[in-house]
Formats: C-alpha cells, sequence, structure tokens
C-alpha cells in the first residue's frame, strides 16, 4: 500500500468524515525486512530524487530565473536567514497563539454541539443537515467581513480557525454520539445515572475515537483558516511573511515559510494520530 | 418522512433568518450599517443584480471555475485510475503525489500569482489544485475496491486491459468518483474565493473584499451568502448524478 499520510479527509467515503480506524493491524512476523521497509525507502528515494532535480534545475541548468523559483540552497538560507533574525520567532508565536486559541475554543463548542446533536433527535434532524452545509461552503469568504467587524488584526483569524475546527468536530463527534450502545446507556439508567452522567460516564467516552478523528480532520480545515485569515488580512503570522515575502520577490523566504507551515501540519496530525491509537485500542478489544 | 425532514429544515432555515430581521430591524441590537438584517442584504443584492455590477463578476468566477474544475475532474480521475490500478505507479509516484496533497496549497497562491500575473490564470490553477486531489483520491480508492471477481470475469469473456479499465473498472468505481467530485466542488469554491482575495481584480471573491473594504456589510454578506447558496446546489447537484448513474450504490447519509 502507498504511504497514506495521515488525516486525509478526501478519502472518506460518502459522508466527508470517516469514521475512526481501528487500532493498526498487527504485524506479522514473517514479514521480510525489505518487505517492511520497502515503502518509506522508496519515499525516501524519491524525495532525494526531487531535491536533486530541483537543484538541478535551478542552480546547475538554470532553466528558471531564481528570483521566481528558488533553489533548495536559497530556501535553507531564507530559513535561517528568518530564524537568525528572530522574525521567524515572533511570526511563529502569533501564529501559533491564534492558532491554539481558535482550535481549542472550536474543538470544545464542536464537542459540545456534537454531543447534544448525536444524542437528541430533534436537534439531530435540525442541526445536522445545518452543519452539513456549512462543511460544504467557504467559510473563508467571510474573511473581509470578519475584517469589518473586528478589525484587521488577531480576531477575523480566530473567528476563521474556530469555526473550520468547530464544524468537522461537531459533525464527526454527532457520529459517533449517535451509535452509543443503546445497552450501555439503559445499564447506566438501571444504576440510576442522571442525565449529565449520562453524557460524561458513557457517551463522551465512547464518542472519543470519534472526537479525535474529528480533531485530525480539523488540523488541515483549520490551518487553511489561520493561512488565509493572515495572507489576506494580517501584518503578523507566517501566512503574511509568505505574502509579503512574495510581493518583495523573495520566494526563498515564502517557500521557507511554507515549508514551516507543512511541517507543523504535519506534527499535529502525527501527534493526533498517535493519540488515536491509543484511545481506539480499548474499543476493538471491547 | 423525508418530506417532512425537508421542510423542518427549511422552517429552521427561514426561522433563523427571521430571528435575525428581528433581532437587527425590531430590536435594535446592533448597528444596522454594522449587521445588516436580511431585508438589507437582499435589497443590496437585488441592487447590484439590477446596476450590472454582479454579472461581470460572477461571469469572471464562472469562466474560471468551468476550466479550473473541468480540467481537475480529468487529471484527477486519469491520475486516480494510474495509482489505483497499477501498484508500481502507486509505489513510485505515489510518495510525491501524497507529499503534494499534503502541501497547504493555498499557501502558494501569492507565488502562483508572482508567476502568472493578475489575470485568470493564477485563478484557474488555484481552482485545479483545490479540485483535483480529492477527485484523484476517491477515484483512486473506487478502482481498489472494484470487486476482483468482476474483473475476473470481465477477463474470462476477454477484455483486454483497457477494456476491463473502461467497462468494469470505471463504472464500478463512479459512485466514489462522484464523491470525490462533490468534495471537489466544496474545496474549487475555496479555490475560487481565496484566488480572488490575493491579486484579484474581478470575480465575486474579489466584490466581496471590495465591498467590506468600503464597509458595505449588506452587499459583502450577499455574495457571501450567494456562494453558500451556489456551493450546496451544486453538491445537491452531484448527488442527484450519484443516485440517477449509481442507484445501486447505497449511501448512509442524504
Amino acid at each position: 500500500m502507498t504511504p497514506r499520510p495521515a488525516g486525509s479527509p478526501e478519502a472518506a467515503p460518502a459522508p466527508a468524515l470517516r469514521p475512526p480506524p481501528a487500532a493498526g493491524p498487527p504485524r506479522r512476523k514473517g514479514e521480510s525486512r525489505w518487505r517492511r521497509h520497502r515503502a518509506p525507502l522508496i519515499a525516501l528515494v524519491d524525495l532525494v530524487v526531487f531535491l536533486l532535480l530541483w537543484h538541478l534545475a535551478t542552480e546547475v541548468l538554470g532553466l528558471v530565473n531564481r528570483v521566481f523559483f528558488p533553489s533548495p540552497g536559497d530556501v535553507v538560507q531564507a530559513l535561517a536567514g528568518l530564524a537568525a533574525s528572530g522574525e521567524l520567532a515572533t511570526h511563529l508565536s502569533t501564529s501559533a497563539a491564534n492558532w491554539a486559541v481558535g482550535y481549542g475554543l472550536g474543538s470544545v463548542a464542536g464537542i459540545v454541539t456534537g454531543l447534544v446533536t448525536g444524542t437528541s433527535r430533534w436537534a439531530n434532524r435540525l442541526v445536522m443537515p445545518l452543519l452539513w452545509s456549512l462543511w460544504a461552503t467557504p467559510l473563508i469568504a467571510l474573511q473581509p467581513t470578519l475584517t469589518a467587524w473586528l478589525d484587521y488584526g488577531d480576531g477575523p483569524i480566530i473567528v476563521l480557525v474556530f469555526l473550520s475546527t468547530m464544524i468537522p468536530v461537531a459533525l464527526n463527534t454527532a457520529t459517533g454520539a449517535t451509535q452509543t450502545g443503546e445497552s450501555l446507556l439503559r445499564a447506566g439508567r438501571v444504576f440510576g445515572a442522571s442525565r449529565l452522567r449520562l453524557y460524561l460516564k458513557i457517551r463522551l467516552p465512547w464518542a472519543v475515537p470519534y472526537i479525535i478523528g474529528g480533531l485530525r480532520l480539523a488540523v488541515p480545515t483549520s490551518m487553511i483558516g489561520l493561512l488565509v485569515g493572515e495572507m489576506v488580512g494580517s501584518p503578523s503570522g507566517i501566512g503574511s511573511v509568505i505574502v509579503n515575502a512574495t510581493s518583495r520577490f523573495r520566494t526563498g523566504e515564502a517557500f521557507a515559510a511554507i515549508a514551516v507551515y507543512v511541517l507543523l501540519s504535519v506534527v499535529l496530525v502525527r501527534v493526533l494520530d498517535l493519540a488515536e491509537r491509543r484511545t481506539g485500542a480499548w474499543r476493538s478489544g471491547a | 418522512m423525508r418530506e417532512l425532514k425537508r421542510w423542518a429544515v427549511a422552517l429552521e432555515v427561514v426561522a433563523l433568518f427571521a430571528a435575525w430581521e428581528l433581532a437587527i430591524s425590531v430590536f435594535h441590537l446592533a448597528s444596522e450599517k454594522f449587521v445588516p438584517p436580511p431585508s438589507a442584504i437582499w435589497q443590496s443584492f437585488v441592487a447590484m443584480a439590477a446596476d450590472g455590477t454582479l454579472a461581470p463578476h460572477a461571469w469572471f468566477s464562472t469562466q474560471n471555475a468551468v476550466i479550473g474544475f473541468v480540467l481537475a475532474v480529468v487529471a484527477g480521475v486519469g491520475c486516480g485510475l494510474a495509482l489505483g490500478s497499477s501498484r508500481l505507479v502507486s509505489e513510485v509516484a505515489g510518495p510525491p503525489f501524497w507529499t503534494a496533497y499534503a502541501m497547504p496549497r493555498i499557501a502558494f497562491q501569492p507565488l502562483l500569482v508572482l508567476w502568472l500575473g493578475f489575470g485568470a490564470a493564477p485563478k484557474i490553477l488555484i481552482i485545479f489544485l483545490m479540485a483535483v486531489f480529492p477527485i484523484a483520491i476517491n477515484t483512486m480508492d473506487g478502482i481498489r475496491a472494484v470487486e476482483p471477481s468482476l474483473v475476473r470475469a470481465a477477463r474470462v469473456y476477454g477484455a483486454g486491459r483497457l477494456q476491463v479499465f473502461v467497462k468494469v473498472q470505471l463504472w464500478a468505481a463512479l459512485p466514489l468518483i462522484l464523491t470525490g467530485i462533490r468534495m471537489g466542488v466544496a474545496r474549487a469554491m475555496v479555490g475560487i474565493v481565496v484566488g480572488e482575495f490575493i491579486g484579484g481584480s474581478q470575480g465575486l471573491g474579489y466584490l466581496i473584499f471590495r465591498r467590506s473594504a468600503d464597509f458595505d456589510l449588506a452587499s459583502a454578506l450577499a455574495l457571501t451568502l450567494s456562494l453558500v447558496v451556489i456551493a450546496n446546489l451544486l453538491m445537491a447537484l452531484v448527488s442527484l448524478a450519484r443516485r440517477i448513474a449509481a442507484p445501486w450504490y447505497a449511501e448512509g447519509v442524504r
């Protein structure tokens, strides 16, 4: 199989959100070393070939003007320059803070909405279609209006990140909550659990893998929100570095900023993947 | 039952807008300039349509969207077929494909403008880039999920590789391809908007940006809501196409 990167929401069948996969299949004992390492090895070779070709095309053959298209070396140099001048740290911390606030609030709001939506039939009927249709629409089109409401700066970015986190998390949580084992709920009631306790002790734990699936799905979408917000209406943040560097023909810097973004999203997705595997394990045994 | 559900949702949307209207026009919870009520939004939409500002911008966006999206469908289905049916292709071309997929494509928009200019080209390209991946990935999944017995049956009857492709695999994968196309529509909408936000001078996205900057929020929201309506209509259309073209494919949601 291809080494599919974690968190590829497009891969999901019909509903855009995919159900949480069970814990990874146990590795067979007889597998040869070559077999197990083949995919990553090919990927590595690909990467090296790609970088070499890129280097060759830009620096050695000079096929393109390096003002417009930097070489790998230029990108590394630009990244080092950004890091040394402290610009990287400033912008990165702005981006990280905005993202964290939006993503944190969005996750909480999404989980609560999802739990309520997933457990009440009426809420399910009324809220789910709206959530699906919001999921389908380009929320970033709100960016200019948000800027008018909240001023140029962090406000609109946080709202965009919030919205693009909340919707996938709510959809996924609701899916998980509707599938809570009926007998578990009955057992809870028999033992005299209150409504709140049913939520906290049965529905929430049951939905945890789904919630994490939603959180993972929200990483790329919230990153899009962050990027658009920063590129269109903000003086600081990694997205603004991309725009400003490009407008000054410093494409190396723009590429370096994009690389930082990629690295961030990959790390976040990996962390959530790990969490998913940990929390998903008990269910396949149960 | 289904009808009832649809009515309930329609009623809910109407109720939401009515509450919004009441809150602003009757109770004056916020300034009308700041949070325009639905009636004002509708009025500015009608005004924009009547005085001819809307049509050229809408036409520009539509043109770009259609070109970019058609290219994305052709390329996406092609790549998906190749990746899904050949192990070799998927192992050699897979990693660069997934890497490209992992890239935040919209981050390249300023660079696309630098490379291709302020015209339609970078917009078409970003729409293409946004839409192509869901289509390719779903096609790939669809091809991989084709029942081997179907393929074997075709082989037994003497079908060649191309025939198996065209007559069996493509059809069996059709529901998932259409699912990919539906997701592609949603992504393409993002592409349209971002493409025109950054380095744009025409189009609906640009108009939203321009009007908000002039604090004409009623117009901006009118345009945003039209994008929402267009996106949902297009997705419903693709769902309908799937129901007609692949009625055997049972789907859980919608």
